[in-house]
């Protein structure tokens, strides 16, 4: 996949989906000239499958290397060709649409020189920046805006992040200021399934009366989305609505305090949930909803940052 | 069964305490019941000792007050409404007057022109305002917070916590609700005053501790039970109330279906006229227990095959102290210790054991609770017990060492997980049956993600898991914690695991 050359819009999106990242991006950070760039860097905590977002369809292997569950252009709920080589989930025509109209990109399958299998650690050091895991206290946003504003410039010195925690990328010596959604985020699916998964090997009457709650949720959130109970109990683990509308406020909003003349000019958001190891559903099931949620957080961007 | 000795230990120490604090099992393993043991040996054991606290009489006088004076608002406010139609009138004209002055506002100016009616509302609004001034809640709910807050901090700074736990425990078996008028401000002293001072001492002690206390007084309606005959029954043409007679027997001393009969119930009540609280309002002694002779119903009374004879409080003294050591009782308090503390259906032979140690030692409660600790079926039973929400939510905090600034937000969880503090549904307490508490399992859920994405960060939940299960920890447990997308999903697991939830 090639590298366009860029317009210098607030718009731009940038999703790099072999890391763990997805970020709104902004790269000619110092010399857009005449506006005010902004970088908001979304962590998908988890592990995001590269391949599943992102898939080499012209590949003449990929059909018989990834098997079933990988992405195709026919059939229904086909991927959506982004060139010769690549296509993109279905999940996410927003992303499609701003792809075509030179306002979104992909870096494909970057790894951090971590090579340990730790999740914790991996993470750390993609949002820390450093090579060793635990070493730092500070993430590669913070530091480099810290770096790169004048010491005299108080107004939009701060970096903006969203949840009560401050994602590690965004903690360091610049102030950050933070802001909290009013939707709690749900315990996700993820968390439920891995529970469930721990309670049938250990405690199986924990695991019957957490399922049994589990379903009634499900069916409340499938019904909110117009689908029926059976179709919901049918489709394990699929994130509901309240996942959906949280990611949709957290970037909305993320992207509306950013957009401001006088708002900070970098921030960061985390999303969880992405670890789908088994059953991850990239075309109908868990790792779908999850990438139709992000979609929606991407829109919400769009919406909030406005024409720049 | 010959289980690992550290193994036995780790399970002893759960079972009996709180999950550690971040040290972990690992100093206690070498000889756990005497490190549980020693909680009791210590002096003050399970008492909590801070001079801020109000004593039962403090708060409900300084409850007393605060009421006194809302009411002393609410009238003069009344008062002043009815006279201050002219008042109304003019703030009116001033806010005319006050608009001219900005008048080319256009938005401020039509408000000048408001009919005098109109502006009462207005002025209606501050006063209401100055009502409830700051966010602050009344003086009962303060004095709740306070002792629950002190509550916590006893249990977070606890060695092991079996003291604690001991106090947790009979404070169930005699609750009181804060939920019923008046008891609210004095729950907390309730268990600091009659229960924490008798857990390493004799059951009679705390019987008649709880059974003179305020707040039971009130709870169970004793404090207005009136002997028919006696002299003021006669006067004001009041009569018995049973509730705390029947309680007593049926709920904290024989137990249910025991033999006793409802003749008993009500002779014991009888007894127990003139059992009261001096009213409130008295500045130096009111809410405090007093025994009134002129509510006491006169003459000797027939409880349980024995006559008491005697008039005035030592009739009572002398049923409760019988009953105190009654063997039934000794079975009662024996299977609740067994089952609160080791299995939803304990091995009958440690029943057995605990109440023979009971009678044999006319109710000493550290000889009890020894004979429970040392027993080898609470080192080989099962880790099958749900620890209760208050247990776990306190687990959390001391396994996480997270140490929250504002109790609240604990007190709201333990509502949400169905054991409001001091709030049981009914005079026979909280469950102690596991099943009870599975069902919020889902809300334990929602608690540790919500805990778990504001400190997350802080924790790692391998390293906590391992401090705190030790060789516990199942190897399930263990590479589904190591496999947590994040830190934060980790900890939620952690707080979820079987290991966390049951003891």
């Amino acid at each position: 996949m090639t590298f366009k050359s860029h317009l210098a819009t607030r718009r731009e999106l940038l999703l790099g989906s072999g890391a763990l990242f997805a970020w709104a991006y902004m790269p000619k950070l110092a010399q857009a000239e005449g506006r005010d760039p902004r970088l908001l860097v979304i962590v998908l905590r988890g592990a995001l499958d590269g391949l599943a977002t992102v898939a080499p369809v012209g590949d003449p292997d990929w059909v018989r290397l990834r098997g079933d569950q990988g992405l195709r252009l026919d059939g229904d709920n086909a991927a959506l060709r982004l060139d010769n080589m690549f296509a993109i989930n279905p999940a996410m025509p927003n992303f499609y649409r701003l792809y075509q109209a030179k306002e979104a990109a992909v870096v494909h399958a970057v790894a951090s020189p971590y090579r340990e299998r730790s999740h914790f650690d991996g993470q750390d050091v993609l949002e820390s920046g450093v090579t060793a895991p635990g070493a730092s206290d500070s993430g590669w946003l913070n530091r480099a805006w810290h770096a790169l504003t004048p010491a005299d410039q108080v107004s939009g010195r701060q970096a903006f992040a969203v949840g009560p925690i401050t994602p590690l990328v965004a903690r360091g010596p610049a102030p950050v200021m933070s802001w909290t959604p009013s939707k709690m985020q749900p315990a996700s699916n993820d968390t439920m399934s891995r529970l469930l998964d721990l309670y049938r090997h250990t405690d199986p009457a924990l695991g019957k009366a957490l399922e049994e709650r589990g379903a009634l949720a499900a069916i409340a959130q499938g019904e909110a989305n117009g689908m029926t109970p059976a179709k919901v109990a049918a489709t394990p683990g699929i994130p509901g609505a309240a996942v959906r509308a949280y990611f949709a406020e957290a970037a909305g909003a993320a992207a509306k305090f950013m957009a401001r003349a006088d708002g900070p000019r970098v921030g960061a958001l985390a999303f969880d949930g992405w670890d789908t190891h088994a059953q991850e559903g990239a075309a109908h099931g868990r790792l779908s909803a999850l990438l139709g949620a992000l979609d929606g957080a991407i829109g919400a961007i769009e919406t909030g940052m406005g024409a720049a | 069964m010959a289980l690992d000795p550290k193994i036995q230990a780790a399970t002893l120490l759960h079972r009996f305490g709180f999950a550690p604090k971040p040290g972990g099992l690992a100093a206690f393993y070498k000889d756990p019941r005497a490190a549980l043991l020693a909680e009791l040996d210590k002096p003050n054991a399970g008492e909590i000792i801070n001079d801020d606290l109000l004593s039962a009489g403090e708060a409900a006088r300084a409850s007393y007050d605060f009421r006194q004076e809302r009411k002393a608002e609410r009238l003069a406010r009344r008062a002043g409404d009815a006279m201050d139609k002219a008042a109304a009138r003019d703030a009116a004209n001033a806010a005319k007057e006050a608009a001219k002055n900005t008048a080319s506002n256009p938005i401020t100016a039509p408000l000048g022109e408001a009919k005098p009616e109109m502006a009462k509302p207005d002025r209606a609004e501050p006063q209401q305002a100055d009502v409830k001034p700051k966010q602050q809640p009344g003086v009962p709910q303060q004095i709740y917070l306070e002792e629950a807050r002190a509550r916590l901090d006893n249990a977070l700074n606890a060695e092991i916590g079996f003291a604690e736990r001991l106090v947790w425990f009979w404070s169930n078996h005699f609750c009181v609700s804060a939920d019923k008028g008046q008891v609210r401000p004095l729950c907390g002293a309730f268990e600091r005053e009659a229960i924490r001072p008798h857990i390493a001492g004799k059951f009679a002690d705390m019987l008649m501790a709880v059974e003179t206390h305020p707040a039971m007084l009130l709870y169970l309606d004793n404090a207005r039970s009136f002997g028919p005959n006696s002299t003021a029954g006669q006067r004001q043409h009041k009569g018995l109330n049973e509730n705390l007679a029947r309680e007593i027997l049926e709920l904290h001393t024989l137990g249910v279906r025991t033999g006793y009969s409802q003749d008993d119930v009500t002779s014991f009540a009888k007894v127990l006229t003139g059992w009261s609280i001096d009213p409130f309002k008295h500045p130096e002694t009111g809410g405090e227990f007093v025994f009134f002779p002129r509510m006491h119903e006169p003459g000797p009374q027939h409880v349980i095959d024995r006559d008491y004879a005697g008039n005035g409080i030592e009739q009572g003294r002398a049923v409760l102290a019988r009953l105190a050591v009654h063997p039934a009782t000794a079975k009662h308090i024996a299977f609740k210790l067994a089952r609160h503390f080791v299995a939803d259906a304990p091995p009958q032979a440690l029943v057995d054991r605990l109440a023979k140690r009971f009678v044999d030692s006319g109710g000493d409660l550290k000889q009890m609770s020894r004979e429970l600790v040392i027993a080898p079926e609470s080192w080989d039973a099962p880790r099958s017990k749900m620890r209760r929400p208050g247990e776990w939510l306190t687990g959390a905090l001391r396994s996480t060492a997270i140490a929250p600034s504002d109790v609240r937000p604990l007190v709201q969880a333990q509502n949400l997980l169905g054991e409001p503090l001091w709030r049981p549904p009914a005079p026979n307490g909280f469950s102690d049956d596991s099943t009870a508490w599975m069902d919020g399992l889902a809300q334990r859920l929602d608690i540790s993600n919500q805990f778990a994405r504001r400190t997350g960060d802080l924790i790692d939940p391998q390293a906590v898991a391992e401090a705190s299960f030790g060789p516990l920890l199942s190897k399930d447990t263990q590479e589904t914690l190591a496999r947590a997308e994040s830190r934060q999903q980790g900890v939620a697991l952690l707080l979820m695991s079987p290991e966390m939830q049951r003891r």
